[in-house]
């Protein structure tokens, strides 16, 4: 991907909006490969949005977990934190706070939280299911 | 998905607390956005010297205004749950089904979104 910042000459529309708004806007053309860029237009068209709009949206998300990440950053090192452990506990209490909270929809928690562990260990739930049968009947028939 | 703070998750942030910085570096992560909305940060927002790392943390949120649109859908909210608090209304309608929300009156907000599929989580 290149980039190159242009000095903006004859306003568009989105540029006039912009300086209505008292907004400073600069104009980037950013080449994309064919793939993406179609890929990008028709996610733009069915969200109703120009495609300008529609990568600003997404590089503004950017922009702001890149920031977000630096200030956590700084927080977990000044306290002494380790940030694998604090987002592994914050992904189990995030699981048990649904589960608990949400009633109607604890098999979906339950689900999800399955396929989590699962995705996070490897496991195969078929084998899994397998060898908890086959725990089970032995223990029955011992 | 997108975690989305209000005012009392906004004030952990401010003081360090260790489980609200989890889940944000959990947001963070997931590549989810962190949401609040701006009657939250009115709420909260009291001097800029003392609150730097609270001022740095959501000038990198979605921070969501509150115009005419947002504003009516606030009031209908209020209406239809029968409460009064509008911060508590302006972060629920920030909300989206699968979201998150982190607050520190869970109660007040359960009743706000009560069947709308976002999980609560108490500070």
């Amino acid at each position: 991907m290149s980039t190159r910042v242009q000095p903006k000459t004859s306003p568009s529309l989105e540029g006039l909006i912009a300086t209505i708004h008292d907004v400073t806007s600069s104009r980037i053309s950013v080449s994309l490969e064919a793939d993406l860029a179609r890929r990008v237009r028709d996610i733009a068209a069915q969200r109703g949005l120009s495609v300008s709009a529609w990568i600003a949206e997404a590089v503004r998300h950017g922009v702001r977990n890149v920031g977000l990440g630096e200030v956590i950053d700084e927080i977990i090192a000044a306290n002494g934190w380790n940030r694998d452990e604090l987002i592994a506990e914050a992904q189990r209490s995030h699981y048990e706070q649904r589960f608990a909270s949400e009633k109607p929809t604890r098999q979906a928690a339950l689900s999800d939280y399955l396929d989590a562990v699962l995705a996070e260990n490897s496991w195969d739930r078929e084998e899994l299911v397998a060898e908890a049968v086959q725990a089970r009947v032995a223990r029955r028939s011992a | 998905m997108a975690l989305v703070l209000d005012a009392g998750a906004l004030i952990a942030i401010d003081r360090g607390d260790v489980q609200v910085i989890a889940r944000v570096a959990r947001a963070h992560h997931r590549l989810e956005p962190v949401i609040t909305s701006a009657a939250a940060v009115a709420q909260v927002i009291r001097d800029r010297s003392r609150q730097v790392t609270l001022e740095r943390a959501l000038s990198n949120m979605e921070e969501r205004p509150i115009d005419s649109g947002t504003a009516r859908a606030i009031g209908r909210l209020l209406a239809s749950s029968r409460t009064a608090d509008v911060v508590d209304a302006a972060v629920a309608v920030a909300a989206r089904s699968g979201d998150e929300l982190m607050t520190s009156d869970p109660s007040d907000l359960r009743t706000l979104l009560a069947g709308q599929g976002v999980t609560i989580t108490t500070v």
